[in-house]
């Protein structure tokens, strides 16, 4: 940006700061009413925003949170100095949050959205008990010296604060590891980004800017009770204007508030009793007419990609072995998938699993890197016991992964896919950078590239290069090799066995026989949930266990 | 009876068929081999109309174009798909498993006389009548899977992978049953990992190489035909030798 | 006793309670809706008996056949004419669903904005048949069991149609797995569609037969469409049986509340049940994973 327009962008934006600020001094009583409206829900909309954009977790519980604050400002409004109020509001907001937050997010999308939908009802509710039996009366006064002026400018204020914290946060570690998540929560576990702790902390955020804001305005009331402070149009209110001004931006939402507060001016002003009806139709009208559905409504925000973390540890030397699978076998309501499985994996080995399909070879790996937990069994990564652990804990400790059917974080471009893995990197010293490990598996120059415009097979490259971002000991290749064409296959071969031959340690589950003879120095044939055969590939591959069960015939 | 010509499809960016063509005629076993993720799965699936194949693809049953018709059309007419990893209806038992399959109109007709002949090809499934299909074991499901395949009364019979997981034991089980099968008249078209059992089973084979046709022919030349060795058993060559 | 006065009217609300759950479990589990305006339809049948026994003196029982159609017709017409562009325009199941909640969400808006223009926020109550009854020491209403005698005929109606006829068997393959569905000839779409509008006419049924005994009002949906999402979900989707001991349960668990703890605590009671359910099984009392 060249120096004249900056200037020009800055006193522009200079003076419609002035503009704000002196608001009121010029807005008479009803466009300054409408100014307070505008800010309250800009504030709603864009802390909407910050958690459920990138997670794509719809809440519809902002008035749940917008609710506790104004009753918190009306409890102790009366008698509490007004920052003490609004700490105070902050902090039930906070803590609703937390343990909602704790119970819900654990479990998928739409249980979360179901339990949104229903806690400002629950909410409202304990607040009536509440008010009932220990207040004694339902609706309280609040008598309060706050003017118009006074409440705009707070409000003004929280603003600024809700769209430096939004900025900070995605320009921190946080907001790509937001998108990670929403865009692919197993591949962001898998990268050492733990989605549920994040989730959790975004949410609270969201929620304690939302309390606050109902503190802010409850003056405004003069007289709260549950249905006032509860009301669900709220909510509705919120989702509209944030998901039609664009919920994966941090300018987006407000951009939905402006014309959408005009617009129910209009409507409440014409048609007082209908306001409801309307509001539905506007907004069924509006989901049937997108032609991406809601989620095309998110879009892809650009957020600055952080610098990485620190890079990781050299292979370990040494003998003793990496990996060790002692025992293992995994359940499903009576099916053995995996059956007593122990094997040990040396250091700067690479190991095949081969076997027929629903063998239980992807199950074990399942269990290897977290993402499903043992039956029975020690697994064991370097002395450590990871039974129990976390997808992202196993990756933090070194334990890397691809998946059979190939997964990216379809949004994020080439380069934050393997940023995302960088983000929470716990291991120090050097290592590649991103751009080198994209160089080394092909994809030098498709860094800006949506990962979703990828071929299938850049795709799989660009898994790898995630995989290898995380400075792992071991790499786990779930049919890594699969659908490729005799060159690429060379190809992939070759970078396979160039990665054993910078340290790393590989255990390869495959079909494609040739890559087997090529790369491994050992083999283990599994069926039906256990091993039946281990030792040299061309050992094994005559074996005629192993050939009765898999190849059905003689392999030339 | 079947005729397909210029079949492609696309899953996002990823072309998984190429410009496909195939024919089977009546009475034929016809196998598929390739590697795994060469679009074997893929072609079936555009066949049974559970996808979409891209513009300008011709598939011909009976002299119909079916390209267009979904999935549940196709199973009027005649195709009746077992698809891999089975689609049986875990928590329904096997009677309802099988009568489902009976749900098409031209299945309603002789519905019980073709119950008691599936019955007689599958004797373990007459003992389980009342159990539910998902806690049998993998063998027994494939046979429940076939049997409600045939209860649609089908022409043609397309199997994906049914010998997956399967015991060598069961697996010999299910190929000698779609043996049975080719003697009442059906025509089947396999795709099957099992190389060695389905070149022994079908009539003729086809290739199939990254989505694109890679040769065609009698099952016995296949047999001993060193492209089918290299593209589907994977012969052993001089390789860098692992340390 | 005590127990009795627990037990007793706790399975009766229990019993309509599954009852309404089992229409949303044939929207959600076979047609694959999550319908958060399924309650304003249940507020929409109570109004309706309402206005028919106050302005024509018909009674309840006689209005189901009237507003059991009516449910069913604009049930279908809700999801040809919009629930099933979404599912078609759905990339993936979970744009699917947010879509399909989006949009009934401000379906919810549309029919309860009707209800309070029409019926104001007020509450309403009639009564008919509120003789009471004394049974094993406990007092009940007779119009409250004859509500629980016609809820148990009709579920009983529904689950041998489910489970007897081919068309049942079909319905239920479809919440088994759709993709298998259409390999059997199944046409999905059309069945779902089915599906939807009877799960519609089931709620219009609550919706009567609850409006004999409760006082509701026009913002009440909400709390009726929790609970059944609380039942579905807790008795596993899908499941049948499932629901009908989820709805049991939740009636006698909220009876207990109402009546050792505080009635204004029934809902907290709900939530805590459900979430105590999903901390312990996430797929259900009865549910499985999904495949």
């Amino acid at each position: 940006m060249t120096g004249p327009v900056r200037i020009l962008l800055w006193c522009a934006g200079l003076a419609l700061a002035a503009c704000l600020v002196t608001y009121p001094l010029y807005a008479n009583g009803y466009y300054l009413a409408l100014g307070i409206s505008v800010l309250y829900f800009t504030i709603l909309a864009t802390a909407w925003a910050m958690f459920s954009g990138p997670t794509r977790y719809i809440s519809l519980a902002t008035v749940a949170f917008f609710g506790l604050g104004a009753y918190t400002a009306a409890v102790l409004g009366e008698t509490m100095p007004w920052p003490v109020v609004l700490l105070a509001a902050a902090g039930v907001g906070a803590l609703t949050a937390a343990i909602t937050g704790l119970s819900t997010l654990r479990l998928s999308g739409i249980y979360f959205v179901i339990f949104s939908f229903g806690l400002a009802e629950l909410i409202r509710q304990l607040v009536i008990w509440y008010e009932v039996n220990i207040h004694k009366s339902v609706g309280r006064y609040l008598f309060s010296a706050v003017t118009q002026d006074v409440l705009y400018w707070q409000l003004l204020g929280l603003t600024a604060v809700v769209f430096l914290v939004g900025w900070m946060l995605g320009r921190s570690r946080y907001g790509l590891a937001l998108r990670a998540i929403g865009a692919d929560e197993t591949a962001a576990s898998h990268s050492g980004i733990d989605a549920t702790r994040i989730k959790l902390g975004v949410f609270i955020l969201s929620a304690t800017f939302m309390a606050v804001t109902g503190a802010v305005m409850a003056p405004r009331w003069t007289y709260i009770d549950p249905a006032i402070a509860f009301n669900p149009t709220i909510s509705f209110q919120v989702v509209i204007m944030a998901l039609l001004g664009g919920a994966g931006s941090l300018f987006g939402p407000v951009l939905g508030v402006i014309p959408l507060v005009l617009l129910f001016e209009v409507l409440t002003a014409t048609l007082p009793n209908h306001f409801s009806i309307v509001l539905g139709v506007i907004f069924v009208f509006i989901v049937m007419v997108l032609p991406n559905g809601v989620i095309g409504l998110f879009g892809a925000g650009r957020w600055r990609v952080p610098a990485g973390g620190p890079a990781a540890a050299p292979a370990r030397a040494g003998d003793a072995p990496l990996l060790a699978v002692d025992g293992v076998s995994k359940s499903f309501s009576g099916l053995r998938a995996v059956d007593g499985v122990s094997f040990t994996v040396t250091p700067g080995e690479i190991i095949g699993i081969i076997g027929p399909n629903g063998s239980g070879k992807t199950t074990l790996l399942n269990t290897l890197s977290g993402a499903l937990r043992p039956s029975s069994g020690t697994i064991r990564l370097g002395g450590i016991v990871l039974n129990g652990m976390r997808a992202h804990q196993i990756a933090r400790l070194g334990l890397a992964r691809t998946f059979q059917l190939v997964r990216v974080m379809p949004d994020l471009t080439v380069a934050e896919n393997v940023a995302a893995a960088r983000l929470f990197s716990t291991t120090n010293g050097s290592g590649a950078t991103a751009s080198e490990l994209l160089d080394l598996v092909g994809l030098g120059k498709l860094q800006e590239a949506p990962a979703s415009e990828l071929t299938y097979i850049d795709q799989k490259r660009l898994e790898l290069a995630r995989a290898l971002a995380l400075q792992p000991r071991l790499v786990l290749l779930d049919e890594w090799l699969a659908g490729l064409n005799p060159s690429e296959l060379e190809t992939g071969i070759a970078l396979i066995a160039k990665l054993r031959d910078r340290g790393l340690t590989i255990i390869m589950v495959e079909h494609v026989m040739d890559a087997i003879r090529a790369l491994c120095s050992h083999c283990i044939v599994m069926n039906a949930g256990s091993v039946i055969a281990r030792g040299a590939p061309e050992a094994v591959l005559s074996d005629p266990k192993v050939v009765a069960a898999y190849l059905g015939g003689d392999d030339a | 009876m079947l005729e397909v010509a210029a079949l492609s499809h696309f899953y996002g960016k990823h072309q998984a068929l190429a410009d496909i063509a195939l024919a089977i005629g009546q009475g034929e076993i016809v196998a598929i081999l390739g590697a795994n993720g060469a679009g074997k799965s893929t072609l079936l699936k555009s066949i049974a109309g559970l996808v979409k194949p891209a513009h300008g693809a011709t598939i011909r049953f009976e002299g119909h174009h079916i390209g267009e018709l979904p999935a549940h059309l196709i199973v009027e007419r005649g195709i009746a798909l077992v698809p891999e990893g089975r689609g049986v209806f875990g928590d329904l038992t096997v009677a309802e498993n099988l009568q489902l399959g009976a749900y098409p109109a031209r299945a309603r007709a002789g519905e019980a006389d073709r119950l008691a002949r599936i019955l007689r090809l599958f004797p373990r499934l007459a003992e389980r009548m009342a159990q539910a299909v998902r806690t049998m074991s993998g063998g027994e499901q494939q046979m429940v899977a076939i049997g409600r395949a045939l209860m649609s009364n089908p022409l043609l019979l397309l199997l994906d992978e049914p010998s997956l997981g399967l015991s060598p034991l069961l697996s010999r089980e299910v190929f000698r049953a779609l043996a049975e099968i080719r003697s009442s008249g059906l025509s089947v078209l396999l795709v099957e990992q099992n190389a060695r059992a389905s070149l022994d089973i079908a009539d003729r084979v086809y290739l199939i190489e990254s989505g694109r046709n890679a040769g065609s022919g009698p099952a016995s030349a296949m047999k001993n035909d060193p492209e089918v060795q290299r593209a589907y058993l994977g012969k052993a060559r001089a390789a860098p030798s692992p340390p | 006793m005590l127990l009795v006065d627990i037990i007793l009217p706790g399975l009766v609300l229990g019993g309509m309670y599954a009852l309404i759950a089992l229409g949303l479990t044939l929207q959600y589990g076979v047609a694959r809706i999550m319908n958060l305006s399924y309650g304003e339809s249940l507020v929409a049948a109570a109004f309706g008996a309402f206005s028919l026994y106050g302005g024509l003196g018909l009674s309840p029982l006689a209005a189901l056949l009237l507003a059991v159609p009516v449910a069913m017709v604009l049930n279908w017409l809700l999801y040809r004419l919009l629930l099933e562009r979404l599912m078609r325009r759905g990339k993936d199941r979970g744009a699917q669903e947010i879509d399909s909640i989006l949009v009934t969400f401000g379906v919810l808006f549309v029919i309860q904005g009707a209800m309070l223009v029409a019926f104001g926020g007020q509450y309403y109550s009639y009564s008919y048949l509120s003789i009471p009854l004394t049974i094993m020491g406990s007092t009940l209403a007779v119009n409250r069991l004859v509500a629980l005698l016609f809820a148990a005929l009709v579920g009983g109606a529904v689950y041998l149609a489910l489970t007897r006829t081919r068309i049942g068997t079909a319905v239920r393959a479809i919440a088994v797995d759709a993709n298998a569905a259409r390999l059997v000839g199944i046409d999905v779409a059309a069945l779902s569609g089915l599906a939807f509008a009877f799960g519609g006419g089931l709620v219009a049924v609550g919706g009567v037969l609850i409006s004999m005994f409760l006082t509701f009002n026009a913002a009440m949906g909400v709390v009726f469409t929790m609970k059944a999402l609380v039942v579905v979900i807790m008795g596993g989707v899908g499941n049948v049986i499932g629901a009908l001991v989820a709805g049991l349960l939740l009636g006698v668990v909220e009876t207990a509340v109402a009546r050792l703890v505080d009635p204004g605590l029934t809902l907290a009671a709900t939530y805590a049940l459900f979430l105590g359910v999903l901390v312990i099984k996430p797929t259900g009392l009865f549910g499985r994973a999904a495949s």
